[in-house]
């Protein structure tokens, strides 16, 4: 097969995905009303694994799959609430298939524990199938007990219209493989030798009408065709679950036993063949018999000609062959087929290169604003903004497809606070917040391990033993918090304890002993606790198996700060300890602000801008000579951007100042010029200027200009050693002439 | 002569064969040095170059090649020298090269281009251990032109931000120049 290590791909995929979303389900079970619907996820995804690994011919999945599914086949069939011991079960059972697809996929042979695991696993699974009385470990056995339920029904149903079923136990199944079947890299033969699996194959025709002379004849293609007389006691979705991998290369039409003659009207009508021709096969198989073709061809024709715009459910509900409820269940089933459809995986390249396209008619819609402008022509302005708005919102919409909801990453650590806290005997609740957030998915990829570390972290070294926690009077449950939140074009993400909280006094003594500061250094609270973050600082004075190698924290901050982001920690003794970090909210576009300085320009993420400030002539002079300004009766540090650029200071300009804010720094920037909002594509910058601080990209003007964009975070931490300095002026604001306030121009509405 | 193949010593039929490459020489200052022609991806007239604040003297700032940003650096500052006057043949010379796994594209100030020359590999000397102004890691070697020598550059190492960095901190200027290439 051509394409098999594709399948392969996609299955691996597919089961790390189904195998999250098995633990999700597990791990919320505990505390879920509902588990009805639990199980039925558990159910259809083990039972997805399953069906694939059959495909593929992995037999030890398939054997382990199935006495799973079969325990949760029984469990969704009865009223017993899943057990604790169970919910453990499952989790083994979910990382031993992880592990084996791992293995089958890459081509290397399980270890002997894994073996041993697998086996003991798999027995644990039939004791518990021993013990609920439902429950058969030969697998023909519980397929039985699976199909009677469905066979009660299909009885049911039979009795109230039986007069007009065709005689025959026999399901029947219509396969119309594609012609690219092959080229996708899936078998017909395998499809059909894993359909025996589940029932006698009693006879199958196979179509040969289709295959070209041999000069037409592709290699590559499938022409194939086959009608297939089936006995199987399974159910419907059993057998169509056989094709879940081919139902997009393949028309698959499945007639239940006993079924009624309009059922394989519908299908002679279906499928593209002459109808004689395909009537002649169904007679040769056994499905009809020449007889009840004959009728059935003639209540075609009348279908034909008395309901040609009528839906074939309701023809069938009218006429009383099928009931309604079959017909609900069956465009339940489209539903959730088509809901299914609207998810697309898309490759990340090729959502990159849409959004490079799309910054270029960014950049290109600018140049083109401006020659508009030179023309004066109304109309043509017009239609420009109108472009402009247009590709806007194609910016926007493109962005977002690079966006997804950091909640998935954030219920993925539930696994590990519970693993984490059974391994240190402490119990620990994980609450989660503002899962809802969206960020950029490069991000959340990178976030993953300063996450687990973090958390880990947390766990281990924040919060105290039960014991100790009762005696500080605290609840014995411990507590670990992920929140997400948006802040001035950030995303922070906080991660919580309420455990003991950072020892200052551990962490001064160990960054000295360590020569990290000066012995005599005075530091405030902040200072002390962002020694964490120093390479081979770790105060654990144990190392344990968690975390506490002495090089976590230093590769957290690394691996944020990689992200163009920050953290910081914040603690408080006995109440816990808080990390928050701060990451940009897209790589790709922002909105700019366009100010310049001297003969350049510059731009300012717009979110970063509190307001702009005009000056008159005395608030010109002043600012020329002193680095703050009174605003509103607050003290506000103000930084000349000409002698911070190391431009000639004086300026013949008419200077304004740029309120500007990140995080909790405010400050003033004077500038020489506001040249208003700007559509800004960063464009990355030369690795020469990555360790400049002060500027976090570069863009290019509808001149065709370069400008830099300025990091805000990154000018205001520059000035915040001078803080003393400036809470010192705060003490003398009075005798600082207030800036007049009609002065202050608010650009952001 | 853009074709010859310039070495003046090693004429005495050498047992191995010996491979030649291309360099493109150009001057900055009254110096000449090379680098291999396979890493220009262009050269351009000089223009107007962005600013960018706060960066040591030998960066420039940054322009706009065709839709991408590209750095632009002054070998002249870097390598020791003075500040050089744009004149009409100071030109940009984009080198693009991979450094580690990265792909790095920068624009060169250079005073003038001379031109495009074979040199044998036999023809090239190591760079000497105490170089005179130029820190040794920004040297591949010395190549021997019609009885002239030319500096040339190793460009991994000169448009690396690290290296620089290393160079420049153990760069001191009050015995550089006082030691010379014997």
């Amino acid at each position: 097969m051509m394409n098999l290590d594709a399948a392969l791909q996609t299955f691996q995929e597919e089961s790390t995905e189904l195998l999250e979303e098995v633990e999700e389900v597990l791990l919320d079970i505990d505390t879920s009303d509902n588990n009805k619907e639990a199980i039925d996820a558990l159910f259809r995804a083990i039972h997805t694994i399953k069906g694939t690994s059959g495909i593929f011919g992995f037999d030890r999945l398939v054997d382990l799959t199935h006495v799973s599914e079969s325990l949760l086949d029984i469990l969704r069939h009865s009223d017993a609430k899943i057990s604790n011991t169970e919910v453990e079960l499952f989790l083994q059972c979910k990382d031993l298939v992880h592990t084996m697809v791992d293995a089958e996929v890459n081509n290397k042979a399980l270890t002997d524990e894994v073996e041993s695991k697998i086996s003991e696993v798999i027995q644990r699974f039939e004791e518990l199938l021993g013990d609920t009385d439902l429950g058969k470990s030969d697998s023909a056995d519980v397929q039985n007990s699976e199909g009677s339920n469905d066979e009660s029904e299909a009885v049911s149903y039979i009795d109230e219209e039986a007069d007009k079923n065709i005689e025959n136990d026999n399901w029947h199944l219509s396969l119309r493989f594609n012609h690219d079947v092959l080229a996708n890299g899936m078998d017909p033969a395998s499809f059909i030798k894993y359909l025996r699996k589940l029932g006698d194959i009693v006879s199958i025709e196979t179509l040969i009408d289709k295959i070209p002379s041999l000069e037409d004849l592709e290699v590559e293609d499938c022409y194939l065709g086959f009608e297939i007389r089936f006995d199987s006691k399974s159910n419907r979705d059993d057998i169509l679950e056989v094709f879940e991998f081919v139902k997009q290369d393949a028309d698959i039409t499945l007639i239940p036993p006993n079924a009624k003659i309009s059922e394989y009207i519908k299908l002679i009508n279906n499928l593209d063949e002459d109808d004689d021709r395909i009537g002649e096969i169904l007679v040769n198989c056994g499905a009809l018999s020449a007889d009840e073709l004959e009728e059935a061809l003639y209540l075609q024709e009348q279908h034909h000609e008395n309901n040609q715009n009528v839906q074939i459910g309701e023809v069938l509900v009218d006429e009383q062959f099928v009931s309604g409820s079959v017909v609900n269940a069956a465009l339940n089933k489209q539903d959730s087929i088509r809901s299914k459809s609207k998810v697309v995986r898309i490759d990340t390249h090729k959502l990159d290169g849409l959004i490079d396209l799309v910054g270029e008619m960014v950049i290109t819609g600018a140049t083109a604003h401006l020659q508009a402008q030179k023309t004066g022509d109304e109309a043509l302005l017009q239609i420009m903004y109108d472009l402009e708005r247009l590709v806007e919102e194609i910016r926007d919409t493109a962005l977002h497809l690079r966006m997804v909801q950091i909640g998935h990453t954030f219920n993925k650590f539930k696994r590990v606070v519970r693993d984490v806290g059974q391994q240190l005997n402490k119990d620990i609740g994980l609450t989660i917040s503002g899962g809802e957030t969206e960020l950029d998915k490069t991000y959340v990829d990178k976030l993953n391990d300063p996450l687990m570390h973090l958390i880990r972290n947390a766990i281990d070294h924040g919060i105290e033993m039960p014991e100790e926690r009762m005696k500080k009077g605290k609840s014995e449950k411990g507590q670990v918090k992920l929140n997400a939140f948006h802040d001035s074009g950030n995303v922070v993400i906080e991660i919580s304890d309420d455990g003991a909280g950072l020892n200052r006094e551990t962490i001064l003594n160990k960054a000295r002993e360590k020569n990290l500061i000066g012995q005599h250094a005075e530091l405030t609270d902040h200072e002390i606790f962002s020694q964490i973050f120093s390479a081979g600082f770790s105060t654990a004075s144990e190392v344990t198996d968690i975390s506490g190698r002495g090089v976590g924290m230093d590769v957290v901050k690394q691996n944020i700060e990689d992200l163009r982001g920050t953290i910081e920690v914040d603690s408080v003794v006995d109440q816990g300890t808080t990390f928050s970090i701060r990451l940009p909210l897209t790589l790709a576009i922002i909105d700019g602000f366009l100010i310049s300085v001297a003969t350049s320009s510059y731009v300012l993420p717009l979110d970063t801008i509190v307001e702009c400030i005009e000056l008159d002539e005395l608030a010109q002079q002043r600012i020329r000579h002193q680095n703050y300004i009174n605003l509103r009766d607050e003290m506000l540090p103000c930084i000349h951007l000409r002698k911070l650029f190391g431009f000639d200071e004086d300026s013949n300009e008419r200077q304004s100042i740029v309120v500007v804010h990140s995080g909790h720094h405010r400050a003033g920037l004077v500038v020489d010029d506001l040249l208003g909002e700007f559509q800004t594509v960063i464009k990355p910058i030369g690795s020469i200027f990555e360790n400049l601080d002060i500027i976090s990209g570069s863009t290019i003007l509808g001149s065709g200009e370069v400008a830099i964009i300025l990091n805000v975070n990154g000018i205001l931490s520059g000035m915040v050693s001078d803080e003393d300095d400036i809470e010192e002026l705060s003490k003398h604001i009075d005798s600082v002439e207030n800036i007049n306030p009609s002065q202050v121009r608010n650009i952001r509405g | 002569m853009t074709d010859n193949i310039m070495c003046d010593i090693n004429e005495d039929g050498n047992t191995k064969a010996s491979n030649s490459s291309k360099y493109l020489s150009f001057d900055l200052g009254t110096k000449a040095y090379g680098i291999p022609i396979e890493h220009v991806k262009e050269i351009m007239e000089y223009r107007e170059v962005e600013h960018v604040p706060k960066m040591p003297e030998y960066v420039i700032g940054a322009i706009n090649l065709r839709g991408s940003i590209i750095s632009v650096i002054d070998w002249s500052r870097l390598l020791g020298g003075e500040y050089q006057e744009t004149t009409n043949r100071t030109c940009i010379v984009v080198i693009e090269v991979n450094i580690g796994d990265i792909e790095v594209e920068v624009g060169v100030r250079v005073d003038s281009i001379r031109q495009v020359f074979n040199l044998r590999d036999d023809c090239i000397d190591r760079a000497p251990s105490l170089g005179g102004q130029i820190p040794t890691d920004f040297i591949y070697g010395i190549g021997k032109t019609e009885g002239n020598f030319i500096v040339l550059l190793n460009l991994e190492n000169i448009l690396s931000v690290e290296t620089i960095e290393t160079a420049l901190s153990l760069r001191n200027p009050d015995i550089s120049n006082d030691i010379t290439v014997e």
